[in-house]
This record gives structure tokens, sequence and C-alpha cells, in this order.
């Protein structure tokens, strides 16, 4: 969105605008234009060169003397192999001669038939600044100016709102609208725009030595200026068409208490000897917060965040709630609320997820801490202004993961800015909970200890009391995993896993059944059984497995979440390797499948003689999924029955596959053909002529596996026992086989 | 679906006590001709719920089985015969299973068997 401002000799009323008498330049001076992205600047040199000269402007003397009026020739200056020319025309910039020139001159070479680049973009105009000047006669006198910026003033608001200051406020700008929260703001661009509004803005008002400051969102621009004259010169001049071809543009002059909008960008250094009672902050209270960061911006986790509604609208960021859930419509914690979606009952405590251990640390030293509420802010994102509810008591605790954010405490004029790190702690009580409030400006930057800071994504733990109306601290709700909560299939894994299997079947069985590819351990596993077993393929997919199964006699029943999938399997017709095997059979056209979710599986209690799970672990995304998975095969298996499963490891050798972490997307190419029939909005997306789909992993780490297979415990009486473990191209596997639990007498 | 496979199948349904059998309603019968093994059928037959295969054959119109397994024809290569044929040969093409607890519909459209679940019927799950 990079924009350029091409200004050229600005207009004003005839003949010309009175100057800047504190400019220390002498009053006229000639026109510097660049002319960019030629590919052939010696021709429009050579042309210029041979335009007739234009009559001598009356009001432009020639900067060798005083008195006698310019020469109208063009002095060109031309780098041998640059691709741009520069105009010296010898007029000065306010002139309206002079943009009459540059005008005819710029229409002149555009019909002229010079060529710009090859895409067809047009000739580059710019006007220069004073680089080629002679260097500023100092004024005999200083500027009346030091200070540009007024003191930010303790005055009450409604005098403050009648005092006027100088400096000025023009709104309307090219990069209103340049939206710095957009993910692909880039710092140095918007220093590149900003360095290049300012210096126009210079040329044009003529204020080269003057300050301009331009909030971070670039629509509106500060001048400040050396009195209130100044601004009226400067704003009348604005008014009359001075930034032309910029029209629409707004001035005004800023009062007193503006300064304080305009200022949002203070330096953490301006309030440092600030203190506020009741805030405490340690840094690096938590010295590793990987875990627990990654694990709150994990795909599987995100899936539990949620849009809460508010007063007004909707909270953009994205939170959860723990112990105690709080209504952002009410302002008040549920007191009633007895655990949904995406909501959990209580607070982790005791190593039950990767972040149990902030929890326990902060309850070791406040006891009281029964509630937590985790915010994910995206760059940009921030939060209002407030005190917490009542609802909650003190202390408030608050950790941050993740990157760097200024947070901003206002307690009536007076301002605090905090700058919190990945790890740090800041705790609040007394006045800084009650009577500070605090919140987080939306913008992508920070500014600390004069260094503009980027924001990156960053989540935030806020310990808090829930108390009674009458001021009681409400009883602690412990985090119980119960391994039915997590039945409900997430987001992530409807997505990156059903959906995707449902649209990628056709070139899924395509590239891996057709050929009839199978993993040599699993089907070692399958000749090893017991004949005529009734063996269960959990995760069937289009049903590769089946075939091995068949030929050893047993009798095998398949499961898939994937409907689409299903339908290819023993798809008749065609060099079909599975198709051949099931002929070779002869147990008729199509095995035996049904459509079911891992976890709820629709067979009998103790009915399978052997189940196989080929790669289907590792599309679930939690561990209570995992586990599921693993109890109900135990409960489909008889005791003494075998299973075999397998999914992708994290440690590859060579090969292709190279995972980042262990929750992963992997794309998978279709050829569009095979997308055919799927509907609209099919998604995915373009890599030349292949679509590209990802789909949802969770790879295991050595002796993940095995971890899982011992969570499962005791089924219908039965248990697993682990018959062999290992790691084969690329996947981890294990053998297991159901046992039965031996009563004690 | 065989009826070898429904005698396998249960509803999945969590407020389901065991979901088990599941009624059928054929729609669409296929009968096919496969390769008779009698060392498969005489395994089969010592595991398979009788009484279930029984009420099951005859939701298909098979109605010629007998209540319990004659004991004198476990060897009779004409009754696995048959026995072989109601377990492998009869495909349920389409139609409905009907859980016998809570009244749920699975459809069975092709040949498989749709036991996926609305989110609804997955939570309050007691184990």
């Amino acid at each position: 969105m990079a924009r350029s401002i091409t200004l050229l000799a600005p207009p004003t009323s005839p003949p010309y605008a009175p100057l800047n008498p504190h400019s220390p330049y002498p009053l006229h001076r000639p026109t510097f234009v660049s002319v960019q992205k030629l590919s052939t600047p010696e021709h429009l040199k050579a042309f210029l060169l041979d335009l007739p000269p234009s009559s001598p402007c009356p009001c432009c003397p020639s900067s060798s003397s005083s008195s006698s009026p310019a020469s109208e020739e063009l002095k060109i200056y031309h780098k041998k192999n640059n691709k741009s020319i520069v105009i010296e025309i010898p007029h000065a910039m306010n002139c309206i001669n002079c943009k009459s020139i540059c005008d005819r001159l710029k229409e002149v070479t555009s019909s002229g038939g010079f060529e710009g680049r090859k895409d067809g973009s047009p000739l580059k105009w710019r006007y220069l600044g004073s680089a080629n000047l002679p260097p500023p006669v100092p004024p005999s006198t200083p500027p009346p100016f030091n200070l540009p910026w007024p003191k930010f003033n303790l005055l009450p608001k409604f005098i403050a709102s009648l005092v006027p200051t100088n400096v000025i406020q023009i709104k309307g700008l090219p990069g209103q609208g340049y939206n710095l929260l957009s993910s692909s703001c880039d710092v140095t661009t918007f220093s590149g725009e900003l360095a290049g509004l300012k210096r126009s803005l210079k040329i044009a008002l003529d204020l080269s030595f003057y300050q301009v400051f331009v909030p971070q969102r670039l629509d509106k621009v500060y001048l400040a200026l050396p009195s209130i004259q100044e601004c009226e010169r400067v704003k009348k001049l604005i008014d009359e068409g001075a930034l032309e071809p910029l029209d629409n543009l707004e001035t005004s002059f800023v009062r007193e208490r503006e300064i304080a909008e305009v200022k949002a960008m203070e330096d953490t250094e301006s309030t440092k000897d600030v203190v506020i009672p009741g805030l405490t902050i340690v840094k690096k209270w938590v010295e590793d917060t990987s875990l627990a960061f990654n694990y709150f911006t994990s795909p599987a986790c995100t899936a539990w965040f949620s849009q809460q509604r508010k007063r007004g609208g909707v909270v953009s960021r994205k939170v959860i709630h723990y112990g105690y859930v709080f209504d952002y419509v009410a302002n008040d914690i549920l007191r009633e609320y007895e655990g949904g979606a995406g909501v959990l009952e209580g607070l982790p405590v005791e190593e039950q997820t990767p972040w149990s251990f902030v929890t326990d640390k902060i309850r070791s030293s406040h006891p009281d801490v029964n509630q937590c509420t985790v915010n994910s802010y995206l760059p940009g994102q921030g939060i209002g202004h407030h005190i917490d509810a009542t609802g909650f008591g003190e202390p408030l605790i608050s950790v941050s993961l993740g990157g760097s954010i200024v947070m901003e405490f206002r307690k009536g004029p007076l301002r605090k800015f905090v700058f919190l790190e990945d790890g740090d702690m800041m705790s609040l009580t007394d006045s800084a909970r009650w009577e500070w409030s605090h919140g987080i400006n939306s913008r992508m930057t920070d500014l600390v200890n004069n260094k503009v800071v980027k924001r990156e994504r960053r989540v935030s733990l806020t310990y808090r009391v829930a108390v009674t109306k009458e001021k009681e601290v409400m009883p602690f709700r412990p985090y119980v995993a119960k391994v039915e909560d997590f039945v409900k299939t997430p987001v992530v894994e409807l997505e990156g896993v059903k959906e995707f299997y449902n649209k990628v079947a056709e070139q899924w069985h395509h590239t891996r059944s057709k050929r009839g590819i199978l993993w040599p351990r699993c089907v070692e596993f399958l000749n090893n059984l017991e004949k005529y077993s009734i063996v269960a393929d959990v995760g069937c997919g289009d049903g590769k497995y089946l075939p091995a199964i068949f030929k050893n006699g047993c009798f095998g029943i398949g499961c898939d979440i994937s409907v689409e999938l299903l339908k290819l399997c023993g798809k008749s017709g065609g060099p079909d390797v599975m198709q051949q095997e099931y002929d070779k059979t002869s147990w008729a056209e199509r095995p035996e499948v049904a459509a079911a979710d891992c976890l709820r599986l629709p067979l009998r209690t103790s009915s399978c003689d052997a189940a196989i799970c080929i790669a289907v672990m590792h599309h679930l995304s939690t561990l209570p999924r995992r586990i599921m998975c693993l109890k109900e095969i135990l409960r489909i298996l008889r005791v003494g029955g075998k299973a075999d499963v397998q999914a992708w490891a994290l440690e590859q050798e060579g090969g292709k596959r190279r995972f980042g972490g262990q929750e992963v997307y992997v794309p998978f190419k279709v050829q569009p053909k095979y997308l055919e029939g799927k509907g609209s909005g099919v998604g995915g997306e373009d890599d030349g002529d292949l679509i590209s789909f990802d789909r949802y992993c969770h790879v295991y780490t050595e002796g993940e596996l095995e971890k899982v297979v011992e969570e499962v415990g005791v089924v219908d009486g039965k248990r697993w026992e682990i018959e062999g473990k290992g790691w084969d191209a690329g996947n981890w596997w294990v053998r297991i086989r159901c046992v039965e639990v031996k009563k004690l007498k | 679906m065989k009826l070898l496979t429904h005698n396998h199948l249960r509803s999945n349904v969590r407020t389901a006590t065991t979901g088990y059998p599941l009624i059928i309603t054929p729609t669409e019968i296929r009968v096919t001709d496969t390769e008779y093994n009698d060392k498969f059928v005489k395994h089969v037959m010592q595991n398979v719920n009788w009484p279930v295969l029984v009420q099951a054959a005859s939701q298909c119109g098979i109605t010629t089985l007998p209540p319990t397994i004659p004991p004198n024809l476990t060897s009779d290569t004409s009754f696995l015969q048959a026995l072989h044929h109601v377990l492998v040969n009869v495909n349920v093409v389409s139609g409905v299973l009907k859980c016998p607890d809570t009244g749920r519909e699975f459809s069975i459209r092709d040949g498989i068997c749709d036991f996926m679940l609305e989110e609804e019927e997955c939570e309050n799950v007691k184990i």
C-alpha cells in the first residue's frame, strides 16, 4: 500500500503567496523536479533542452542576481546509466507561472511518447527538496521557537479545552486509512512513508525547520509552529490549496486537551517516575513460558477461544475463563454457571495442563485466587480502559506470555506506562486495583525508552479472586479432567481432518490406495493373526488394509469419519489393486464399512479379535481424545485380542517430511480434476496447477504413544499390555494386547 | 452390510444402555455368491450371537433359521452352507438400523452404515 506523494509547485492566489518571513532560504529559489523510471533518459533530456524557452517570469529573479528576471533555460542533470533525470526549473516554488511550466513540461513529456517502465507504469514526477541549494544564510536573530511542543498541562478539562495552542492539525492526507492494524504493516515501510510525507509538507508549506508530528495511523498531521500567527498563515495556505493536488484537507487549530491524544505514543520513559501504590511488577517471574504459550497458541487450543458479547458490541480479542465465567454484558461473574462448551470448570493445578505450574505458583502465595481469564492478543489488539468489576476482590495478578506490550494506567489526568515482557508478572492491589484504570492501546507498536517495539502475539493469564456480594471469597473449583468432555469434535479436527478427507478423497484414493502401498509392519501383524478373526480397522479410510485382512481369511469391519473415502472402498472397475485383491478373495464387491468417529465406535463390547489403528492417532488434537480412542478399541476387543497402533513421528529421517513442531498442518496437493463435483467453496490454495489442502496433525515424540496407552486404564475389566513398540519409517508404533484385570480377592 | 457385521454392531449413542441389537428395516437387499469356507463358518458360529442372527435374518426376510443351533447339525455341510449364505451373502444395500433403547435411526446407503452422531448426542456422556 505504499503511496508516494508527488507534489508539483503549489499554486496559490496570483501572483504568489507571501513567503515565510522566518525562512532562512532566499526568497526565490529554483524548482527541482525529478523524472524517474525512464527507459531512455537521454531522449527526454535532449527533448527538454530543445524546448523553446518560456517567457521570463516577472516574479522570479534569478538565483545569481536579484534584479534581472530568471533565465528560462532548463538545466538537466543526468547521471550516466541512471534511469532518472533531474530538471532544474529556474522559477520559484510558489510562483504560479512555475506551476504552469511544470505542468506543461509534464504534459509534453507524457504526450511525447517517452517511455516509462516496460510494465506500462507512468513516468514519475517528483518534487525534490533543496538538496542542491546553496547553504542557507543563518538568520540574524534566532527564530522565536525552541520547544515546539507545549508541555503537558494538568489543567482541568473545561479550561483546557479553551486554550489554543501553536499546533495545527491537518486531516485528509493520502495516508488516511493506511491501516497500521493490518498484519502487513512493516515499521520500516511506515518510517519511509512518514519521512516522505514530512518532506513533502515541509517543501510545500515552506516549513523546512519546523516539527511535524504524525501519529501512527498516518491520517492526521500535527504541525508545531512557533506562534499562533504562523498557525494562521499555514492554515490559510492550505485552505487555498498549497498542497495541491491534494484537496479535501481539513485544517484545524489544536487545543490543549487534544495534545493528550496527540501524544498517544508516549514513551514509557516519560512516566518512569510515576508511582502507583499497589502496583508491583516482577520481571521474568516465569522463566520459561514456551510450554504455556505454545499450548494456548496451538491449533488444538485455539478452538476453545470464543468471541464474547459485551455491552455495545463484541470483545474482539479472544478469551477463555477458568474457575468462574465472566460475563461481559452483566459485567460480573456468572455465579450459578454449571459449565459448557469451550469453558472448563475449574482452575488447573497439579500438572494437569502445560500451564498448571503458573496457577500453582500464584496460589501458593495467594491462596484466595480462584478465577483466571486467558486473553489472546493479536498484534494490534488492545483492551479498553477499565477498572475491574466489583465481583472480584484483590489482588489482580497478570502474567504475560509471548510478545511484549505497553500497558497504560490512568487516574484522572495522571498516566503511567508499564512495559510488560514475556514472563513478567504484574500484581495490582489497593490504589492500582481500585482507583487506577488500565488498558492497552490498539496499535501495532509501542515506544519504549526511545525505541519503537513491534507488537507480537501475546497471551495473558489474569488471575483474580471472585467474591460474593458480601465480599467473601468464593469457593475454589479445581479442574477435573473428564474424558467425556472431550468427546465433542473440536473445530480444528472438523476442518482439518473430516472436511479435509471429504474434499481430497478421490486424489487420496488415487495416490495411496490404488497402488496398494501398505505399511509392511501392519501387513505382518495381520498375517500373524489367528485365522478367521474378526478384525476392526479403526479409521480405515478408503479401506486399503481390508483386502490384506480378507486375504488371511479374516473378516474385517472398517470405520471412518469420512463418508467420501468410504465410498471409494472396493470401487469396482479399473486397474485398481485393491479391487483385484477383493476379487481374489471373492468376498463380494464391497468390504464392510461404516461411517463412525473413532471415539464412538458402533461395535459391540468384546466382539472383535483384533484391531488396527493406522494413521489415526495423529489426527486427534487433545490427549483425552487420544485416550478415548484407545479406550474404545480396548472396549471392542475381547480378552486376548491384539491391536496395532501407528502414528506419525516428529522424528523423521532424511526424506521429505520434517515437522516444525508437534502441532502441524501438513499440505496435500490435489489435481483440480479430482475436485469436480465437490461443490462450490471447496477451499484450498492454488499451487500452480495443483490445489493444496492442509490437514491437521499432532505428531508424536518418542514414548508419547506408550504414555497414552498407559493412561487408558481399565475398561470393562480389561486393560492394555504393551507387547512391542518402536519407530519405523517415520512412524511410532505400538503392539498392544487386551488383558483381563485380575480381581483382588 | 452383511448379517455377520450386523451381529457385531451396536448403537453408539451414549444414552443407550446397550444399543444392541439394532433393528433392521431393509429397503434393498442384494444377495451375492461367495466361496464357501467351512473352517470360517465353524469358527464364526462359536462366537456369533445366535438369537440376534435369527432375528436379523427374519427382518431381512429369511425365516428358515432354527431358534437355537441344533447340536447335531454343527458338522452338517448343508446346514453350514446355508449358514454361510445367511452370514455373508445377504447384503443390506440400503435401509435403516434402529437403536432398541433410544429409537435413534442410522441409515444404510450403498452398503455403508452411517453412525456419525450429531454433537448434541455426544454430550452428557457417562461411561
